[in-house]
């Protein structure tokens, strides 16, 4: 075999494998056939369809995606897109220079929201650096934001919104149940806790 | 849309000015013009916004338009009269059935490319890294004009990687100056272009010396990588749509790689002064290119055969004085992260590092053996190199090329084992192991497709091939 026939050979091994890739895989959730990795195109394609068709409802995506990324949680979406629609919220009602206290939540869920939120400046620590939501608002925060069992915004300032709430309990990452969420479709636009009977501070306008 | 493609348009313009006026209008064929007009576009943008803000003049679309223009303005009077150097006739195909080959990898490539491109449109940013690093300094720019203020002083900030060079958030921030208003999944948009960038330059790089069937090769293979294409993790942060600047600068390190190879074979008269750009662009992109301007160096003194030292050494000369210049002075005064490489380089570190060797070398291994991320793109490589490695002696450039390769993933190794990275989930992962095994999954991936484009090109112009192929009685010379 000469040298020339070896690198035909493996050229047209390259442009075969590449196609292989796209030979769908029908349980790929299941992962039995995951070291080659049949039906990666077709995921991607399938995640973009999904997109595309919900392009206008731009938090909702967010979620869906960044669930994606993590392991296909529906939970994670689901508790996401409402952090999401806070932070929203208050970077629309907020002012440059708000200081907003993020509590009760992982480092990568604070860091990102961080981003989402920015200009506005984030203070408070995420669990792994001993933040907790049952900590003090920080003297600087004009808003707060707790991504604990049931995620909630709130302008400082009104005070029932610091009444003890059943919702704020620490839960790190993985441990929620389908029955610990709010629902996205319930509580979009309220604001956090309707139907629970805690506060509901959502959606009011800052009195300066 | 009309943002992005405003941007695209500038670069590509600005791009193409550049390799007209600066580096003597190579002769390349339209597809490697685009390319290296997206890729010289890129790069200049972002130094000439880089160099506003180390001007200490806000950033914006008046600042920044007027830089743009300014510099095409200058650019423009320096070509005038500049004499396109000779295009080497592109062979080809003869036979019906190359010419289907080339159809069918051509349809291939264009259909991977175009759903890189949409799907890089469609999605929001949603990578972890790509947020909080990338499209946060994006972000700080379009609202602060500036990456002096406190999303870079603050050690608040400090997972925003502050000392991290941050040519790609320049770019990516032109269409949001453009638009007025912060529209990430606009702005993040631009990403996919630098692939389609490597696979254009891939193209034009082989169908030059090989033809127009295996230039398409080289464009297919690039184009179908699954860390390019469609893989969005692991490792996280894949795909060129994520908006992360792996691709960007595998994009430079291709576009540097191949101007070395140049220099060293004599075949173009601007290839240091090239180099020098692309190795700048490079380390301003991303930590991992400064280790790769001390590779190709190394690489370029150990190949240069008749080349002079001055020639040598002069593109590095210009990498790092854009790179010292525009980023790595300001940045020396911005908060340093745990991940701190130079402080890790003392004895005990180095002796601990050394239990890690057999795991790194099968890391290593495994990473480049795994079909699902790679194909089989470096048993290819590596196939295409042993079969083209009688002929390496007569080509110092791609002797270049695989040394630098080399070099560069050596330098990751040598990092790998000195670093003293943890977190709090690897511990957990890993419960008394080393974490480096779940660093390895989140970083192998991405520091590998650094240079997969580079060491493609140049496995397949090392094999076989890469051999010119003879142009057949009658057939019509092309330009592609």
């Amino acid at each position: 075999m000469t040298r020339q026939t070896v690198s035909q050979a493996v050229a047209m091994l390259v442009v075969i494998w590449s196609l292989f890739r796209w030979w769908p895989h029908e349980n790929y959730r299941g992962l039995p056939d995951y070291t080659f990795g049949r039906g990666d195109p077709q995921m991607m394609l399938s995640v973009d369809d999904l997109v595309a068709s919900d392009m206008e409802a731009k938090v909702r995506v967010r979620g869906v995606i960044r669930g994606l990324v993590r392991g296909f949680s529906q939970l994670y979406q689901a508790r996401w897109m409402e952090l999401l629609r806070h932070a929203r919220t208050v970077r629309m009602q907020g002012e440059r220079a708000d200081v907003v206290h993020l509590k009760g939540m992982p480092g990568n869920d604070w860091y990102m929201l961080a981003y989402y939120l920015y200009p506005l400046r984030c203070v408070g620590d995420p669990y792994e650096d001993g933040g907790s939501v049952k900590e003090p608002t920080l003297p600087e925060a004009q808003w707060a934001i707790t991504g604990g069992k049931i995620p909630r915004y709130w302008r400082i300032g009104d005070a029932d919104a610091e009444v003890p709430f059943p919702g704020d309990e620490d839960v790190g990452e993985g441990v929620l149940r389908e029955s610990d969420l709010v629902q996205p479709a319930q509580s979009a636009g309220s604001g956090p806790g309707q139907g629970r009977g805690g506060p509901q501070p959502g959606g009011r306008r800052r009195g300066r | 849309m009309l943002e992005l493609a405003l941007t695209l348009v500038v670069c590509l313009v600005l791009g193409r000015l550049v390799d007209r006026s600066l580096l003597g209008r190579p002769g390349v064929g339209w597809i490697e013009a685009f390319g290296r007009g997206l890729m010289l576009g890129f790069g200049t943008v972002g130094v000439l916004s880089m160099l506003l803000d180390m001007l200490r003049l806000p950033v914006g679309l008046v600042s920044l338009g007027l830089a743009l223009g300014l510099t095409a303005l200058v650019l423009l009077l320096l070509g005038r009269g500049t004499a396109r150097q000779a295009t080497p006739r592109t062979v080809w195909p003869a036979g019906g059935l190359e010419w289907t080959a080339l159809g069918v990898m051509a349809a291939i490539t264009l259909v991977s490319l175009a759903l890189v491109v949409r799907s890089g449109w469609l999605r929001p940013t949603f990578q972890f890294d790509a947020v909080t690093r990338w499209m946060f300094k994006t972000k700080a720019l379009f609202e602060d004009g500036t990456l002096r203020g406190a999303v870079s002083t603050d050690p608040g900030f400090w997972f925003t990687h502050q000392q991290y060079p941050p040519l790609v958030a320049h770019v990516a921030a032109l269409p949001a100056y453009v638009s007025g208003v912060w529209e990430d999944r606009i702005t993040s948009a631009i990403y996919p272009w630098y692939a389609v960038a490597i696979a254009a330059v891939a193209y034009g790089a082989v169908a030059r010396r090989a033809g127009a069937l295996i230039g398409c090769f080289a464009a297919t293979w690039v184009a179908t990588l699954p860390l390019i294409a469609y893989l969005a993790g692991p490792p996280p942060g894949a795909g060129a749509f994520s908006a992360l600047a792996d691709i960007p600068l595998a994009l430079f390190v291709l576009g540097a790689g191949l101007a070395a190879h140049d220099l060293v074979q004599g075949e173009r008269p601007r290839a240091g002064l090239e180099l020098g750009l692309l190795l700048g662009f490079g380390a301003l992109t991303k930590n991992e290119g400064l280790p790769f301007v001390v590779a190709l160096t190394l690489a370029l003194l150990v190949c240069r055969r008749r080349l002079p030292w001055r020639a040598a050494l002069a593109p590095v000369g210009l990498a790092l004085l854009l790179y010292v210049g525009l980023w790595g002075w300001l940045s020396s005064s911005f908060p340093a992260l745990d991940e701190n490489y130079w402080g890790r380089m003392h004895g005990d570190a180095l002796r601990q590092g050394l239990e890690r060797i057999p795991l790194i070398a099968t890391a290593f291994a495994l990473h480049m053996a795994d079909m699902r991320q790679w194909n089989i793109t470096w048993v290819a490589v590596a196939v295409l190199f042993a079969v083209g490695w009688p002929s390496l002696r007569r080509l110092p450039g791609l002797k270049l090329v695989l040394i630098a390769v080399i070099l560069q993933l050596g330098a990751y190794a040598f990092a790998y084992l000195i670093t003293g990275w943890s977190s709090p989930r690897a511990e957990a992962v890993m419960s008394g192991d080393d974490p480096l095994e779940v660093l390895f999954v989140l970083t192998l991936g991405r520091l590998l497709l650094h240079v997969a484009p580079l060491a493609i090109v140049g496995g397949i112009l090392a094999s076989p091939l890469g051999r010119p192929a003879a142009d057949p009685p009658g057939t019509p010379a092309h330009s592609g």
